[in-house]
């Protein structure tokens, strides 16, 4: 560190002394294990507000899935964690990540509308049942695709434990010779973990016109966009929230994904 | 053990680790915290919220030598948006409480001394928000302005920006009020 001046070592001096005799105190410690206690005891019954079906809650700088439109299996939640440090910069390393998942993907370096691959990251799954136990783990690969001035597109591709089955119509479906591909629009209300549903929420979700999760720290609203196809036991889902794509687009760009376009 | 086994087993759910590192890191972490909030009770809400997420989300550490990265982007983070939410003026009773040292200097020298930390802590209260908690960063705890980035989830040229304009603030006030 460069030597600093005098009068930036009195800044420092002073803001220890100011400090000095600070001490955390033993009601400060229970404070802590209640509120862990009441967190866990509460992971149980968050699922009124983040899932009833099949849903990807995201860690930061990751995506929502069209939640609402599958229909969950033994599962009631998965969540999505992953660590900034595994990014991968370089397309082609896809090979190598491919092995870490231990199949080979439809993937492509650019799209014809402009976006561009930026990272792919490799994400842990879990799902838990209504206790809150963890049932199932797998891994999920997301690539990130940017264009200058929209909003990023991601392309999750993963083999789940269980493949989720559509229940709801899809806003849109191209067939691709025997793979179809569903695209769906809805829009998604993040929340933080102590948000209480409005009778507003209730009503959106019954209508499967809101879908709500739990993973920001302040409410936020986003339209997504899914195209999702099953290819060979592989589920991909190419997604974006907010996006200036329409349906056709995004179908296009699935097809340029299975190699089709 | 280890700082890096105590994390270790506390990703395996271990309470003993976790009471361990909450102990050694505890005190820094309710500085830190004060330093950036301007009150005590905020700040003992900051370090409260801060080790509950330590333990809610232990597991997405994978590296266990960088706990107290982790542990620090956690904390700052959460103190930032407290002081952020009530962005209030520290009263001026609470500037210096703890400056009661004498160290065998003489009474005018010692008020002299007491008046200068006094203005120094007060221009430094008086810094908005994002650059008092940088900081505090640099200045107390003597973080590099590659760790501020990374606490803090901003760009490095960000840091520095906001480090130049505490610097020049602070700077420009030290030598109006005390010469220096």
């Amino acid at each position: 560190m460069k030597k600093r001046k005098v009068w930036e070592e009195k800044i420092k001096d002073v803001l220890a002394l100011e400090c000095d005799g600070i001490t955390a105190s033993r009601a400060l410690k229970e404070r802590i294990d209640v509120q862990i206690l009441e967190s866990e005891k509460e992971a149980g019954s968050m699922k009124h507000v983040s899932v009833k079906k099949l849903v990807i809650g995201v860690a930061v700088g990751c995506l929502l899935v069209s939640g609402g439109v599958f229909a969950s299996g033994r599962a009631v939640s998965l969540t999505s964690h992953h660590y900034h440090q595994d990014d991968v910069g370089d397309f082609g390393e896809l090979s190598k990540v491919e092995q870490e998942l231990g199949y080979t993907v439809d993937a492509v370096e650019a799209f014809a509308n402009g976006y561009r691959f930026d990272h792919m990251e490799l994400d842990d799954v879990k799902g838990t049942d209504e206790g809150g136990n963890e049932i199932y783990s797998f891994r999920s690969l997301d690539i990130r695709y940017k264009k200058s001035g929209e909003n990023s597109v991601s392309l999750c591709i993963e083999k789940p434990v269980e493949m989720p089955v559509r229940n709801e119509t899809p806003d849109a479906t191209r067939v691709c010779g025997d793979i179809t591909l569903y695209y769906d629009t809805i829009m998604n209300k993040q929340v933080p973990p102590d948000y209480v549903l409005t009778e507003e929420d209730k009503a959106g979700e019954a209508k499967g016109d809101l879908y709500i999760s739990v993973g920001t720290e302040e409410v936020e609203m986003h339209q997504s966009s899914t195209v999702t196809w099953d290819k060979e036991g592989v589920r991909y889902q190419l997604l974006g929230f907010d996006l200036n794509l329409g349906a056709e687009e995004m179908l296009d760009m699935a097809e340029e994904i299975m190699g089709t376009k | 053990m280890t700082q890096e086994d105590l994390v270790r087993r506390l990703k395996e759910g271990d309470r003993t680790s976790f009471d361990l590192l909450y102990e050694q890191y505890k005190n820094m972490a309710l500085r830190t915290a004060y330093l950036i909030t301007g009150n005590l009770s905020d700040s003992e809400d900051v370090v409260q919220d801060t080790f509950v997420k330590v333990w809610l989300h232990c597991r997405e550490l994978k590296n266990e030598g960088g706990f107290k990265a982790w542990m620090m982007q956690i904390l700052v983070r959460t103190a930032y948006k407290s002081a952020k939410k009530k962005s209030r003026e520290l009263p001026d009773e609470e500037i210096m409480q703890k400056a009661d040292k004498s160290q065998g200097i003489s009474f005018a020298e010692e008020v002299i001394a007491r008046e200068e930390a006094e203005r120094i802590a007060r221009a430094v209260r008086s810094l908005p928000v994002k650059q008092r908690t940088v900081a505090v960063l640099y200045y107390y705890q003597e973080c590099s302005v590659s760790e501020i980035a990374a606490i803090l989830g901003v760009l490095e040229g960000t840091v520095k920006s906001r480090l130049y304009t505490a610097r020049k603030f602070l700077r420009g006030k030290l030598e109006r009020d005390l010469g220096m």
